[in-house]
């Protein structure tokens, strides 16, 4: 080794050793970088299904609407009374004419047994439309029950998805460490560094001039 | 100095449960599309919603039938023993005839309001456990079952609960409708009824019995059969 390598020594080592220490830090940087970034990722993962919560509850909401659950009442309404009085008719149909039943019977007979037939038709048919609207507010809350319940599963779904996606993504950010290689190098530059300054310090502590050097400045005189 | 990026964080974990939630996602489309729910454009989903609608229509028609059958036997009895009651008292042809066929008329139309709520309602109640029966196969889908097994049992979920819907409603019958109607009949037969118990009375507790005093005529006045 000459003479200039040698005074450079020190310098290089030293310099090797700040090297690898900046290359562990930087290694170090860049996983909390990605750990940042993962964790943003993963927050911006989750406000999506928490938009979509929040939509999924606005969805299932708008059946409460007064002017829409007053239409969806009335269709209960309907739908109960067209089954009522749809049956009534039909039975009415299907039966035999009360004068083919009656014998031989007066015409004053034949036609208030018409005339009762009919106002009983229409007295059942009222009772029939009062059930219905009985009926339909609890049908209606029956048909309510069912969407809520799909809604509620869907939203059961989404919960188990977004926790699901949640756990992951926190796993994904728990095994992110300072990259392998990077921190290899940067440790055996940082030791190497060291060692070999150490050692150029070592030689330099045992060259003879120096400790000429030291002793020259020590006054001597009458030590002895 | 360039970033060389964390190690180990590759997403790995985000990623392969993002694939399981598109499996979980499909398995629970393909549960509704048995269900009939979804997109009715879908001709496999159109056929599915027919199905169900034509199930829950034979829930209903069975338990109306059903009912209505026994409404309509129910009333042969009721019919011909008013039409001998009419004819016992000299009313056959006249207004009581008349008044009283309508009452019969008028029961029945309550019979079959009655039969037709059942129906309605058995129909309905078919309706609700099959979504809760989809409900339950979703959950589980959740819960990590898998998709031929969520489907096998959406086939018998979809099965029994039509035909337990009807067995359920057969079970509670209605009563029958012409009891307690004040039919001629009935009145005729309440009056021997209470005859007949007052002159037990009197037998026993009047006329020379452990209560004997004043006989009491028969009772005469609305009580009804029950």
């Amino acid at each position: 080794m000459g003479p200039e390598l040698a005074a450079a020594a020190p310098y290089i080592s030293g310099g090797a050793a700040i090297l690898g220490t900046v290359m562990q830090q930087q290694a170090m940087q860049d996983a909390n970088d990605e750990q940042q970034r993962r964790i943003a990722q993963n927050q911006a993962l989750d406000d999506q299904y928490q938009a979509k919560a929040i939509d999924l509850v606005n969805q299932n909401a708008q059946q409460y609407k007064p002017e829409q659950r007053q239409q969806a009442e009335q269709k209960a309404i309907d739908t109960a009374s067209d089954s009522l009085t749809g049956e009534l008719v039909a039975a009415r149909e299907g039966q035999p004419a009360p004068s083919a039943t009656a014998g031989k019977v007066s015409q004053d007979f034949t036609d208030r047994q018409a005339k009762t037939s009919a106002s009983e038709l229409a007295r059942s048919s009222n009772i029939a439309n009062l059930m219905a609207r009985m009926r339909g507010p609890t049908d209606m809350r029956a048909n309510e029950a069912m969407v809520n319940a799909d809604f509620a599963g869907r939203g059961g779904s989404l919960a188990n998805d977004r926790q699901a996606m949640a756990n992951a993504g926190t796993a994904d950010v728990e095994r992110i460490r300072p990259d392998g290689t990077q921190m290899l190098i940067g440790g055996l530059g940082q030791s190497l560094g060291t060692s070999t300054l150490a050692g150029s310090l070592m030689k330099k502590a045992k060259a003879p001039v120096m400790l000429g050097n030291y002793s020259a400045g020590i006054d001597q005189s009458g030590m002895y | 100095m360039g970033g060389g990026g964390g190690g180990g964080g590759d997403g790995g974990a985000a990623e392969r449960q993002a694939q399981q939630e598109a499996r979980k996602a499909e398995a629970r489309a393909a549960i509704n599309r048995m269900f009939g729910i979804g997109d009715t454009s879908d001709a496999e989903i159109a056929a599915a919603q027919s199905g169900r609608d034509q199930a829950y229509d034979r829930v209903r028609s069975s338990v109306l039938d059903f009912n209505k059958n026994k409404l309509d036997t129910d009333r042969e009895p009721a019919a011909r023993n008013l039409k001998f009651a009419l004819l016992r008292t000299g009313n056959s042809g006249g207004g009581l005839d008349v008044d009283q066929n309508n009452l019969l008329q008028r029961k029945y139309d309550e019979g079959l309001l009655n039969a037709t709520n059942a129906a309605d309602a058995a129909s309905l109640g078919a309706r609700s456990s099959d979504e809760e029966s989809r409900l339950n196969l979703l959950s589980r889908i959740d819960a990590g079952m898998d998709q031929g097994s969520a489907i096998a049992g959406a086939n018998n979920q979809l099965r029994n609960s039509a035909d337990a819907a009807i067995s359920n409603a057969k079970g509670q019958s209605l009563g029958n409708a012409f009891d307690n109607a004040g039919l001629l009949y009935q009145t005729s037969q309440v009056g021997a009824g209470n005859s007949d118990a007052a002159a037990l009375y009197n037998r026993l507790f009047r006329n020379g019995g452990i209560g004997a005093g004043t006989p009491i005529s028969g009772y005469s006045g609305t009580t009804v059969k029950t």
